[in-house]
């Protein structure tokens, strides 16, 4: 009977089948993007021609061009040849059978040469401006391309500039390529500097190539364009898809965990669907507005929820002011910018990617199961004397707990477990498939996703599908149009409750005493019905996962369409229009569920009164017109400009409407339709918010080595007054590159060294209320009254709230002083910034004396809290032989520091007013009462500050701060002081990179330091909403370590005995909040390129990943840090823990 | 190709420069209610406005809470729960603490924002004059009541007579009560001028209302000619006619709402989701409100003879039956241990088995009844409760009239007759009825002034004016003694919380 709630688990086995056999399968459906060469066939039938006349007519039949040299074969032989409808390659190799040459196709070239020693086909950008003929010469220059060390390198592209004619290096570096003198050759390959050398009166041209970082290339992603890396003057870190493409991440924010310097990503919760993380760029500095980053998703406002991560190509992430005040008074908090990937012309690329994974919970508490044990631990709680010198009786007698005994000896019950019922492993899948390519006009990509993730938490499910289409069209010379669509429909399961992540609060006030079902199926609760059993009777936690309904359809379109103009080389005008639509229809349905005392199954409890259907629908829709006009120019070929200008609208709307009815008798309907007119209920509420901008940026640079940029916002918002509704936003920066300079030896140790500097002015107009500027009029509540004997209603309306026209963004001024640099050729970058923020004219509550009306205080720009901190990058790669090797590592720092409260000595926040925001502490510092360990003895206990008349051994011994012998509470503001650290000191990350012959091994791995939570009531103490026991009480509580203790005595949570001195916010609770999690572990292999090619495939990797496996922190045993668990608030306690995830995966490009 | 290519660039290019054009793309308004900018402007604007003012009439410090003010005296028993009172009445009270302090501070005041939001706009909504002058008369009453409300508990106190600004506010100081006075009593004879004699929507303010609070003010600033004459005035029907309810037990019940000795209630509705209601429930009978009746005023319920029960001459008094043979009043006021309530039962056994725990401890046997109702109570308990707390009424009229009287030395019949009708009243017959109750006949001052005093205490037991009393009579040093109070003021402090942000406001002795 028992075995069926011992053995508790969701059936994964067969859904795991499932997976492999669908991976299985797509495998084998997958179809080449055929290339042109697949694709054109031809028909010949040529009898006694030369070699030469068949490659003409393949020419005059395709579009393919003959790059051959004449003294490489005889190409005059005369040959037969037949061919219906055949591929060109296939055609080609049976000409060339009994030749010396063997060919190669690059896009629509085909190049001839006894050098190539398989017949292959490379793709290759098709080179815009073929020529017409075909180039046939004698003059042939040869040579061998070496690297620096003197070894030979294979397979460098050559190209005669301005001409088609082109090749590649052998295995031992030598080619040979048709040229005359005067003529450019182009020598490129990747992880090299590209070299041009014009052909003198030698036929040999050798050449040493240098290798170069890719950085040098680099392009990063600005506000409203792109920039070289190296001539940045702002600190922006670019992620690159690669960097994180491989992990399989559910939500695109955990794309930026670990990554990036002084941004600190933190997911909050492992629900399916729920794990947008908060994000966090080099700090806080905002005391009541919001601290988020501006999230733009190809140019328009959008957020990580509504991105499929498989998309991305890069996210830049804007932190200082150069780098971020063209986005004005949005850009305080930093601004993070999501590019999507776009297709390039040439020949198409068609990529699978496929895992599937089992998630389980990182860290679950370990609560004490034994009913027995539970029993004892229950009576031994409250047999503590109350104020009043009297013992309760022990509530379970020998005589019932010898009962049970028997009840356990007969049936093996072995106590239930709330954590184990509820938290499971749980699969996860996501397939995307994605295609990308292009003409030389059109360019195109696309992709389709299907996540499939379960919780872990009983009845919680996310399943998303996402499209994009990304297009791109030249229309003629000068006009280039291109469009975005990417709808996303998504589903989310979650079990019903008021928040819908209550289950493991659920899962820790559960008594383990009584099965969760009586033998027949009901739910069951409390194994005895004790009259003076305390508390309330909740509802069994399974009960919620199974009953009801709590569905999100959430359906989001993000779209845009942009026309860029070119009337003069170099002058681009663009103008985009696009829009972000978010809705979410939810479903909630909440029956009445009925609960059993599982000894008389006498009912109990009912979860709720009557049965509830609600149906609710938001709707946000932004949208963007936006012109842009950018130019750049030079003088000299020294001083170089680049000047941007632009002007944009934006608006913001939310509606959200829902209706409801209750007590309703048919079940199973979940449209409110007519279930019980007479119950129900309807509502709506809007909001809206418009910006209108003007931006611009001009960059100045003289020969690439002094480097200035100016930017410049005026926007205009609806959320302030008109008169007060223009805010002005500049910054300026510059760079010197020092190893531009002449002296600067960069074949030294130092390659590349840049100093930069940035100073700029953003705003914060995030600050809650859209209507600040506004008093709001509002009806009904006390505004109404009941005139008449049977007192109707008279409806009452009346200002609520005190407005303030004065009221403007908070303004945000940032300095940032850098060092960059390469070393040790190229192989080790670096940079360090340096910042300085203060963040001023903050909107705070004013606070207006009640004589004023009793109104809601309005905001007033008031605060100020000052930042500072630094970001530090290092990176370094290098080759062994076969082996490539590359790590990077950040850490970031930042503190702050209240500077002005506008009067106001000090806001005391938080639950039992644990939290202080004072002049000269960082914001939000704990605030807590000084604790000095425990007490030892009663009489030690007695002689301390006074905290409860019954205050014994094992309680927390208090520092009286004011020394009146009391500690009033809870709320005991005298008593406490400010303690501990708010914000980590410290963030960092770290990820290596190892590949060897095709193996590929990754990890990643993130973590904070210096932070401190206060972790009370919820997770920390025994009896918690008055049910289960935390097992290490049974060793750290002085109830039962005596000589060691970490926890107080064992002592009810419900009304402590009369001494809540055992939960006030002190020290005693205050937790190191360090941690270092390895996020990632990852192990590949690309299987063989030859046997890839067999079977028409251009890559196949596979891969087993693990997601978050370790984690190392101080922190006790049961909670996640990265949750954040603070001030002992059921709301942070009460999510879903986060997940660790053991996947496998497949990658599959042709 | 070309024009093409410029066309649609035109296009582009234009639809910004059309969309700059939307002057009021920037100008975007709350969807959900409307602003001040677009408010009053219409009639019915300024209906909604004048409602808002009667709308905190609704709050805890002028009806629901009116009981807890005999805590503070010596009528009930202080409750642990409701912070404000108890400290006050143990003398443990510092600024800023307690909500019944701020409470009648904010909530007066936020009666006087919106009777002085209404009054700065309405005279701009084109509306029909005489409408607008009986409109702006209810909201100068109302100002007035709610100015009456702060003064005697507070003393001098910042006087604002038109809505202000927030720099306003914080700059503010107080205006001396006299000043005050003096403003508010022009306002009530605005007001009485200005106001109908009956109005269609029972609950709204009549002269009568204006008339009485007149009185009253008059009385507590003891100008006792002037009481005198305003009280005369009702009593000779010049706002209409008003007599005593026949029968004191059910004059506050909800059934007889509107009653003819009804001056002025405060409105409650029964009716589910539209009206707010009374907490009138068990609450006052449990231990959330601990609002039990002290003995000290069960005490004070003379026997039926007219003598008090610790009158050495009083035979009728049995100290084994001490609920027999008293006045009328005691039992219709208060719950008395076994005495039947409703079909309920007895008291209080027939809360037994109650959800809520009642602390039975022998001093706290007794708990109010005015204003309950036996079918609004646990388990035929409904809620809200739609019983009105009445403000005036006209046995106030008379005692105020015989005190005015007796005080200023003009004792005459009217005097002995103003206290009969009330007394006789009592005990469900008239004055001329001289064998079924307990006529006052003496003509002393100094008797009639300890009868009056007495005659007030148990009529208006539990409705509030206790307090008040006792500072007019100077007698809190008596209730001091007798039932061990240690208030440290006979006026309340000023909120600490209001002088941290507005510091010109001073702190009243002792407290500053």
């Amino acid at each position: 009977m028992f075995k069926e709630f011992l053995f508790f688990k969701p059936k994964i086995d067969l859904k795991v089948k499932l997976t492999a056999l669908f991976l299985i399968v797509s495998l084998f459906q997958l179809k080449a993007v055929e290339s042109y060469s697949q694709k054109t066939k031809i028909t010949l039938h040529l009898e006694n021609v030369s070699i030469e006349k068949v490659l003409n007519e393949i020419e005059s039949q395709t579009e393919f061009k003959f790059l051959y040299n004449y003294n490489d074969s005889n190409y005059e032989k005369i040959i037969s040849i037949k061919a219906k409808k055949e591929e060109v390659s296939s055609v080609l190799e049976r000409l060339l059978k009994d030749t010396n040459v063997r060919f190669q196709v690059l896009g629509k070239q085909i190049v001839l040469n006894k050098n190539i020693k398989k017949t292959i086909e490379i793709p290759k950008i098709t080179l815009n401006n073929l020529e017409d003929k075909t180039v046939v010469q004698k003059n042939i220059i040869s040579g061998t391309i070496k690297d620096k060390y003197d070894v030979p390198i294979p397979g460098v592209n050559i190209l005669v500039v301005g001409t088609t004619r082109g090749t590649q290096t052998d295995f031992d570096g030598n080619y040979n390529i048709e040229a005359k003198k005067g003529e450019v050759l182009d020598f490129s390959f990747i992880g090299f500097k590209s070299e041009k050398i014009t052909i003198a009166d030698s036929n040999t041209v050798d050449l040493v190539m240098v290798v170069e970082t890719s950085a040098l290339d680099e392009v990063v992603v600005v506000g409203y364009g792109t920039k070289k890396k190296e001539s940045l003057t702002g600190a922006i870190v670019q992620v690159k898809s690669s960097d994180f493409n491989k992990r399989p991440i559910t939500n695109a924010s955990q794309a930026l965990q670990g990554l990036a310097a002084g941004v600190l990503v933190t997911q909050t919760s492992g629900e399916p669907g729920q794990d947008e993380a908060q994000i966090r760029i080099r700090g806080e500095s905002s005391i009541s507005g919001s601290n988020g980053a501006l999230v733009l998703v190809d140019g328009i406002q959008s957020s990580f929820d509504e991105i499929n991560p498989d998309d991305i190509e890069t996210i830049s992430v804007l932190k200082d002011a150069a780098a971020s005040a063209i986005y004005g008074s949005r850009a305080a908090n930093g601004v993070i910018l999501v590019t999507t990937k776009r297709g390039k012309s040439g020949i198409g690329k068609f990529s699978v990617n496929l895992y599937t994974g089992i998630q389980n919970p990182t860290a679950l508490p370990d609560m004490v199961t034994d009913p027995i044990q539970w029993m004892e631990l229950h009576n031994f709680a409250r047999e503590v004397p109350m104020a009043n010198g009297t013992i309760p009786a022990p509530l379970y007698s020998d005589e019932m707990i010898a009962e049970y005994q028997q009840f356990v000896n007969e049936t093996g019950f072995k106590g239930s477990d709330a954590f184990d019922a509820l938290f499971n492993s749980a699969v996860i899948h996501k397939a995307t498939v994605s295609a990308t390519g292009g003409t030389d006009k059109t360019s195109y990509y696309m992709s389709a996703s299907y996540l499939d993730q379960n919780g872990v938490g009983l009845g919680s499910k996310f399943k998303q599908g996402s499209f994009r289409l990304n297009l791109d069209t030249q229309v003629h010379d000068k006009l280039k149009i291109g469009t975005t669509i990417t709808p996303i429909f998504g589903e989310n399961i979650r079990p019903i409750s008021q928040s819908g992540s209550d289950q493991f609060l659920w899962a820790w006030r559960w008594r383990p005493t009584a099965p969760f079902f009586l033998p027949d199926g009901r739910y069951a609760v409390r194994k005895f019905f004790q009259s003076g059993e305390w508390g309330p009777v909740y509802s069994n936690p399974i009960s919620y996962s199974e009953n009801g309904k709590n569905n999100q359809k959430r359906f989001k379109v993000l779209g845009s369409i942009y026309l860029e103009y070119e009337p003069i080389e170099n002058l681009k005008i663009k103008g985009t229009a696009g829009g972000n639509i978010k809705t979410t229809n939810t479903t909630l349905y909440a029956p009445v569920i009925e609960n059993f005392y599982y000894s008389t199954e006498v009912f109990a409890a009912r979860s709720r009164g009557t049965n509830y259907l609600s149906k609710n629908n938001t709707q946000n829709i932004n949208t963007l017109l936006q012109l842009t006009v950018d130019y750049n120019f030079n003088f000299n070929d020294k001083h170089n400009f680049h000047v941007l200008g632009g002007y944009s609208e934006e608006l913001f709307r939310n509606e959200y409407l829902s209706a409801s009815t209750s007590d309703f008798t048919t079940e199973g309907i979940f449209e409110i339709g007519n279930l019980n007119p007479e119950n129900e209920q309807a509502g709506s509420s809007a909001s809206h918010i418009t910006f209108r901008s003007y931006f611009g940026r001009a960059n100045y640079d003289y020969l690439g080595k002094y480097l200035f940029e100016a930017n410049f916002r005026a926007d205009a918002t609806s959320r302030f007054a008109e008169e007060n509704r223009w805010g002005y936003f500049p910054s300026f920066s510059g760079g010197w590159i020092v190893s531009k300079e002449d002296f600067f030896n960069t074949d030294g140790v130092v390659n590349f060294l840049k100093l930069r500097g940035s100073w700029g002015e953003l705003g914060n107009q995030d600050v809650g209320n859209y209507y600040i500027y506004q008093s709001s009029v509002v009806q009904g509540g006390d505004f109404n009254y009941n005139f008449g004997n049977n007192g109707d209603l008279a409806l009452g309306a009346g200002p609520n709230s005190v407005s303030n026209r004065d009221a403007i963004w908070e303004v945000s001024r940032k300095t940032d002083f850098a060092l960059e640099g390469r070393l040790f050729d190229n192989n080790l970058t670096f940079s360090f910034d340096y910042f300085l923020e203060t963040r001023f004219g903050q909107l705070m509550v004013q606070s207006v004396p009640e004589l004023a009306g009793d109104l809601n205080s309005p905001i007033k720009n008031i605060a100020e809290v000052d930042i500072w901190g630094w970001d530090f990058e290092i990176g370094y790669r290098k080759k062994f032989g076969e082996l490539n090797f590359r790590v990077n590592a950040n850490i970031g720092h930042a503190e702050n520091e209240v500077v002005d409260l506008g009067g106001v000595d000090q806001i005391i926040s938080g639950p039992s007013g644990s939290q202080l925001t004072r002049v000269g502490l960082p914001m939000r510092t704990p605030f807590l009462i000084e604790a000095n360990g425990i007490y030892r003895t009663h009489e030690e206990a007695q002689a301390g500050p006074i905290v409860a008349a019954n205050q014994t051994a094992g309680d927390i011994a208090y520092i009286d701060q004011n020394g009146d012998g009391i500690i009033s509470g809870r709320n005991a503001i005298e008593d406490k002081i400010p303690v501990g650290k708010p914000y980590p000191e410290f963030i960092y990350g770290f990820n290596i990179n190892l590949e060897y012959k095709g193996i590929d091994l990754s990890v990643l791995a993130n973590g904070v330091a210096g932070v401190d939570y206060w972790a009370v009531n919820y997770g920390v103490e025994a009896f918690t909403a008055q049910g289960g026991i935390p097992k290490r009480y049974l060793t750290e509580s002085f109830s039962f370590n005596k000589e060691n203790p970490t926890l107080p005595r064992l002592v009810y949570q419900w009304n402590y005995n009369g001494n809540e001195g055992l939960a006030y916010p002190s020290t005693f609770s205050l937790y190191k909040g360090d941690y270092l999690r390895i996020k990632n572990i990852q192990l590949g292999y690309s299987i063989n390129d030859e046997l890839v090619t067999k079977i028409g495939l251009q890559k196949l990797r596979v891969y087993v990943n693990a997601q978050n496996p370790f984690i190392f922190t101080s922190l006790f045993e049961g909670v996640d840090p990265e949750r954040p668990l603070n001030n002992g608030s059921s709301s942070s306690f009460a999510r879903q823990p986060q997940v660790r995830t053991i996947s496998v995966g497949l990658n599959i490009t042709l | 190709m070309k024009t093409i290519k410029y066309n649609l660039l035109m296009i582009t290019i234009l639809s910004f420069v059309i969309s700059s054009c939307s002057e009021d793309f920037l100008d975007r308004n709350n969807l959900n209610g409307a602003g001040e900018e677009t408010f009053f402007k219409t009639e019915n604007d300024a209906n909604q406005a004048l409602i808002a003012v009667y709308g905190r009439l609704q709050s805890g410090t002028f009806s629901s809470n009116i009981p807890l003010y005999g805590s503070i005296a010596d009528n009930m028993l202080t409750p642990a729960l409701n912070s404000g009172f108890a400290q006050f009445a143990e003398g443990t009270e510092a600024p800023g603490d307690g909500g019944a302090g701020i409470a009648r501070w904010s909530e007066c005041y936020a009666g006087i924002f919106r009777a002085n939001f209404f009054l700065a706009n309405a005279s701009n909504v084109e509306m029909d004059s005489n409408d607008l002058n009986r409109m702006n008369a209810e909201a100068t009453f109302l100002r007035a009541f709610y100015y009456y409300n702060l003064i005697y508990f507070f003393g001098d106190v910042p006087l604002l007579l038109e809505p202000i600004s927030i720099d306003e506010a914080i700059a503010i100081t107080r205006t001396d009560k006299e000043t005050v006075v003096t403003i508010i009593m022009n306002d009530l004879d605005f007001a009485l001028a200005n106001l109908p004699e009956s109005t269609s929507e029972y609950g709204r303010v009549t002269k009568v209302a204006a008339a009485a609070l007149r009185t009253r003010i008059l009385l507590y600033e003891k100008d006792y000619p002037s009481v005198i004459t305003n009280a005369q005035a009702i009593m000779n029907g010049t706002y209409g006619d008003f007599t005593l309810f026949p029968d004191f037990e059910t004059l506050f019940r909800e059934v007889n709402e509107g009653n003819s000795e009804v001056l002025w209630d405060i409105q409650f509705s029964s009716i589910e989701q539209i009206g707010q209601g009374a907490p009138w429930d068990n609450g006052y009978q449990s231990d959330s409100k601990s609002a039990a009746v002290l003995p000290n005023l069960v005490e004070a319920f003379n026997s039926t003879n007219g003598l008090s029960i610790d009158d050495p001459l009083n035979t009728l008094y049995d100290s084994n039956f001490p609920y027999d043979n008293r006045d009328p009043r005691m039992k219709a006021s208060i719950h008395i241990p076994g005495e039947q309530w409703g079909d309920l039962g007895t008291w209080p056994e027939y809360r037994t088995g109650s959800p809520t725990s009642f602390p039975w401890a022998p001093e706290t046997k007794y708990a109010m009844k005015k204003y309950m109702t036996p079918e609004t109570e646990a388990p035929n308990n409904i809620y809200p409760n739609g019983t009105n707390f009445i403000v005036f009424r006209y046995a106030d009229i008379l005692l105020m009239y015989a005190e005015a009287k007796i005080e200023s030395g003009s004792i005459d019949q009217s005097t002995l007759d103003a206290i009969n009708d009330v007394r006789a009243r009592a005990y469900g017959t008239t004055k001329e009825d001289t064998m079924n109750y307990p006529e006052v006949t003496t003509t002393s001052q100094s008797e009639l002034t300890t009868i009056l005093r007495k005659e007030r205490r148990v009529e208006f037991a539990i409705e509030g004016l206790r307090w008040l009393d006792l500072v007019r009579w100077d007698e809190l040093e008596v209730v001091r003694t007798a039932i061990n109070r240690s208030f440290q003021a006979n006026i309340w402090p000023i909120p600490s919380t209001e002088i941290q942000i507005a510091p010109g406001l001073t702190q009243n002795a002792p407290w500053n």
